[in-house]
């Protein structure tokens, strides 16, 4: 984290919940203009942070500076920053102009000023000419939309999101990541969004930060956390990932074997000994079948267990034999596009080479060693 | 690094919290926090100091520990009144509860007609006083009573029949039957709300599972019922537990607690049994209060489950033995009101049956007369209006606020330990807390702050508030625990203080619940007896204190019409409720769900 200035500093934050520990020492930079995700399972501790950088809940223990200024112990009314809830929280008994201008109001700005800057927001959120109906008589994507341009009504200089796009359906979900995204780039405002669906994160975020357990487990750009994620669970979580049982092998640095069969992995500069268990990981998408195997390297001899359609691709079941257990076999799945199936005898029972590149290899650790 | 359970490593973590600026903001929601306590400080838990105090001395204020108690047990005379209570209290809560179960389940779960207006009797006794239900029934069952005469003979001279029928009514029958009339729609309202909760899907499984309608009936509908049940068991015992009013008319020579209470405080002022009794009375209430908040506690869970509303299906047999049953539970409701306005109309019961309003002129009779009717009216209003606002307040701070978390547990505590203290004891604890001049604590004579208080109308609104806070508060609770939470987030984002959130959404989101408490609140301070008939003064009498005193003096044509003007008065609020609330719904239809 060598950025000169960040906006948002969070450091060594910890919260407990009685016994229960919510998070644990968090520290995170958030750059200016940047769209943050916290990403992570339910009860990790993502609407928890959110609500300690908004000032809604107190930290056990920790330091928040924002645009320079320590606001620890500054309670939400005077910290700076726009919110917006799952729930959409708009005032059922106010209209959508009331809505947005209810802070506006309360700043004692001339009427004229207050309804010129709603009929602006009312514009950068697409909702021209709704002003006076009321939250109940619109749907759900627009009710989300009239809390996006309240908690942008003040200006704040950081925006907060917690899941505001997880009670919508799908289609919906969709236009409004897109309209969000676009809204913060033009805006140049600081966002934090928490999020448990990482195709979201990856298609929204700047960086993402993604937690367990009341931790973060890894910050990065999205790519980043795709191809290299840092621990088996962010591997899992983002994204989908075979984990293939493996040993390290002596026939040199940077080989292991799994199964039968030797996959040499790149870029592995770790020098366990021979012999040590580790764990192989391989995205479905980046594993290849081929036609003719003789004289590849890195290649598994699978046998078909079951094939699905899914749309733009099939997912391939299949197993092969483990290296020390052999009643249990290894499982893998392949996604395999749908033009190329018609090459392959994908009957269940057949005999199928599938190769795993070098550079789309991954090792970690056992546990109890910790991850790599 | 080496692996810690969750456990050990929440023991390393750091403790406590950092301590946010309080701002002004937060000082104002203190301050209010702090009001909420001390009006309950005041008003619910320093007058049972005393109180209890009393019950362990003697007369002259030296500590005898339990010797009192002792006395009272080994009195035959009033030990009695014990069992008594405890045989009137389980009789009624049985036939009660019984009886609106019935009720309750044939308006919910059948297809028979005039569901509205069976509602609407059931909920009649709630707009009287107890006292009235008990003279009514005199004017059916007393000695001169149109079914003890066999309607003024009537009978005997046209058929030649002799049917007139004696219940003896003064004693535990009168009590019994009075007791009845009145638990019976407290029930019936506990019991509506559980019958209503049914979830359909459970019923199309056991119709698939092609179960019989009793099979049905045990394993559906009693366990959805459970939680109803036992809060209205809970209601029922403690009433008619407490209840002063009814044995007063009717008991005869029957003793209760209550009644005993009344005895030696009014009649032999004899102040330290009188509290002695009180806290009797007050223990099985606090044991039936404890047993339904364990109960109330579980049953969160049935209740926030999804369910799908049942819908009644036409059943012509059992219709229309719903129609019979609700329509004599009815009827009879109806024959005991009627009793009483029909009597305050009859110039001399039973023997001249001409019409006159020569009763409603009351200064020929004791009691206080229409001045008393008035203050009653005053007394109800301010109670109605500084009791909402009091409530709503208290509840406001309690649920939508996160200031001093302790102190706030500690007045919601407070908010609902006052159901279970009954009338009586509220009444005879706040003659210990607030008549003497000054508090003697541990030989010291401390001046009491709140003398001033007593004998005003102010002690009486204070006693009918607190009479009445539970229930209201949780009303209250209940209406502000649908809005958001997140409204108090938004508008601190928005840098908006509190109550301007409080003035613009939460309170008007609330209003049709502002609105019921109000309305709830003078209709009972309109009927209580029990509370006041300790407080008030021979300057501030009240309307449903005269109606003992003209029972007392044998007024009774007197008393009735006095108990008809209460019901008037309540029926009138009742009124003005519904127009208020349904005014309130057109003009916020637009904002409800389409
Ligand atoms: N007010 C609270 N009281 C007690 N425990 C809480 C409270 N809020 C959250 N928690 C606990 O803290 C953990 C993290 O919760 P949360 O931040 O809501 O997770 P997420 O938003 O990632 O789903 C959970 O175990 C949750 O049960
Ligand atoms: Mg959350």
């Amino acid at each position: 984290m060598g950025d000169p200035s960040p906006y948002l500093q969070l450091q060594h934050i910890h919260k407990r919940f009685g016994k229960t520990v919510a998070l644990e020492d968090v520290s995170l930079d958030v750059r200016a203009g940047e769209f943050l995700f916290l990403l992570g399972p339910s009860g990790c501790g993502k609407t928890t942070l959110l609500r300690i950088i908004a000032g809604l809940e107190e930290p056990t223990s920790g330091r928040i500076v924002q645009a320079g200024r320590d606001v620890t112990r500054l309670p939400a009314s005077r910290r700076d920053f726009g919110i917006v809830f799952q729930s959409y929280a708009l005032f059922p008994n106010l209209t959508v102009a009331d809505n947005i201008a209810y802070g506006l109001k309360n700043q004692k700005l001339p009427k004229a000023q207050i309804a010129a800057r709603v009929e602006e927001l009312l514009r950068l959120v697409g909702l021209q000419g709704l002003d006076r109906r009321y939250p109940a008589q619109l749907s759900g994507g627009q009710q989300q939309r009239v809390a996006l341009a309240r908690a942008l009504a003040l200006s704040p200089g950081l925006l907060l999101l917690d899941e505001p796009l997880s009670a919508l359906d799908a289609r919906v979900r969709a236009n409004l990541r897109g309209e969000i995204t676009a809204l913060q780039r033009r805006l140049g405002v600081t966002a934090i969004m928490v999020s448990h669906d990482q195709e979201e994160a990856l298609t929204m975020a700047d960086r993402i930060v993604v937690m367990d357990h009341g931790r973060i487990v890894q910050v990065g750009a999205p790519l980043e956390i795709y191809q290299h994620p840092a621990t088996p669970f962010v591997a899992d979580f983002v994204g989908q990932m075979n984990f293939l049982p493996g040993l390290v092998s002596s026939e040199g640095v940077g080989v292991f074997r799994t199964g039968p069969f030797a996959l040499r992995v790149q870029g592995w500069q770790n020098h366990l000994p021979p012999g040590s268990e580790v764990m192989l990981a391989v995205r479905p998408e980046e594993l290849r079948i081929e036609r003719e195997h003789v004289g590849l390297s890195n290649v598994l001899v699978t046998e078909v267990r079951s094939v699905e359609f899914m749309g733009p691709h099939y997912r391939l079941l299949l197993h092969y034999r483990h290296h020390v257990d052999e009643q249990r076999p290894v499982s893998l799945v392949v996604h395999l596009p749908r033009h190329a199936t018609v090459q392959h005898d994908l009957r269940v029972g057949a005999t199928l080479p599938v190769h795993a590149p070098a550079d789309a290899l991954r090792v970690f650790r056992l546990p109890s060693g910790g991850s790599s | 690094m080496t692996m810690r359970t969750a456990e050990e490593r929440a023991l390393l973590l750091p403790h406590g919290r950092v301590r946010p600026v309080v701002t002004a903001e937060e000082w104002l929601r203190r301050l209010l926090l702090l009001l909420v306590v001390g009006f309950l400080l005041v008003g619910v838990l320093l007058p049972l100091v005393p109180l209890v105090a009393r019950s362990l001395s003697d007369p002259e204020g030296r500590f005898v520990g339990l010797a009192n108690y002792v006395r009272y047990f080994s009195s035959p005379g009033l030990a009695s009144s014990f069992v008594n209570s405890l045989t009137i209290a389980t009789a009624t809560t049985l036939l009660a509860v019984g009886l609106a179960f019935g009720y309750a389940w044939a308006i919910a779960r059948t297809c028979m007609p005039g569901k509205g207006l069976f509602r609407a009797i059931a909920l009649l006794p709630l707009f009287a006083p107890p006292l009235a239900l008990a003279i009514g029934l005199v004017y059916l069952f007393g000695n001169k009573g149109l079914v003890t005469t066999g309607f003024f003979g009537f009978f005997e001279r046209t058929l030649g029949l002799p049917l007139a029928y004696n219940i003896h009514l003064y004693g535990m029958n009168g009590i019994i039957l009075g007791e009845l009339l009145y638990c019976f729609p407290q029930a019936f309202l506990i019991l509506t709300v559980a019958a209503s909760l049914a979830d359909a899907r459970l019923y199309e499984a056991s119709l698939a599972l092609k179960a019989s309608p009793l099979r049905t009936f045990w394993v559906v509908t009693m366990p959805g019922m459970r939680y109803g049940l036992i809060s209205a068991i809970f209601v029922c015992f403690t009433l008619a537990f407490t209840d002063f009013g009814v044995p007063k008319v009717v008991g005869g020579n029957f003793n209760v607690l209550a009644t005993d209470i009344y005895k030696q405080v009014i009649g032999q002022q004899n102040f330290v049994m009188g509290a002695t009794i009180s806290i009797l009375l007050l223990a099985p209430t606090v044991i039936a209060f404890v047993i339904d908040r364990i109960a109330q506690r579980r049953q969160m869970a049935v209740l926030t489950s999804r369910s799908v509303p049942l819908r009644p299906r036409p059943h012509r047999l059992i219709d229309t033995i719903a129609l019979i049953y609700c329509s004599l539970i009815a009827a009879a409701i109806l024959i005991v009101i009627g009793a009483v306005v029909y009597a305050s109309f009859v110039d001399v019961w039973p023997y001249r049956l001409g019409l006159t309003l020569r009763h409603y002129d009351f200064r020929h009779v004791g009691g206080g007369g229409w001045a008393a009717y008035t203050n009653s009216l005053w007394m109800s209003f301010y109670s109605a209006l500084f009791g909402v606002v009091i409530i709503f307040l208290g509840a406001y701070i309690i649920e939508k606020s996160r200031t001093w978390p302790l102190l706030r547990h500690f007045a919601y505590f407070l908010s609902m330990i006052s159901v279970a203290l009954p009338g009586l004891v509220i009444g005879i604890a706040y003659i210990f807390f607030f008549n003497p001049k000054s508090w003697t604590i541990a030989g010291l004579a401390l001046p009491n702050p709140f003398a001033f208080l007593y004998g005003t109308m102010a002690i009486l609104v204070l006693a009918n508030i607190v009479h009445f806070y539970t229930v209201s508060f949780m009303t209250a609770t209940t209406a502000l625990k649908q809005i958001d939470p997140e409204f108090e987030s938004v508008s601190a984002s928005m840098r908006v203080p509190f109550y301007r959130t409080f003035a613009r959404i939460t309170l008007p989101l609330s209003l049709p619940a502002v609105a019921e408490i109000a309305m709830y609140l003078f209709v009972n301070s309109m009927v209580t007896v029990s509370a006041v008939i300790f407080l008030y003064s021979p300057q501030l009498r009240l309307a449903s204190v005269a109606i003992v005193n003209m029972d007392e003096a044998g007024d009774t044509a007197a008393a009735a019409a006095m108990s008809v003007l209460i019901i008037a008065a309540c029926l009138i609020a009742r009124l003005v409720y519904t127009v208020v609330v349904h005014q309130l719904n057109r003009r916020t239809q637009a904002w409800r769900l389409p």
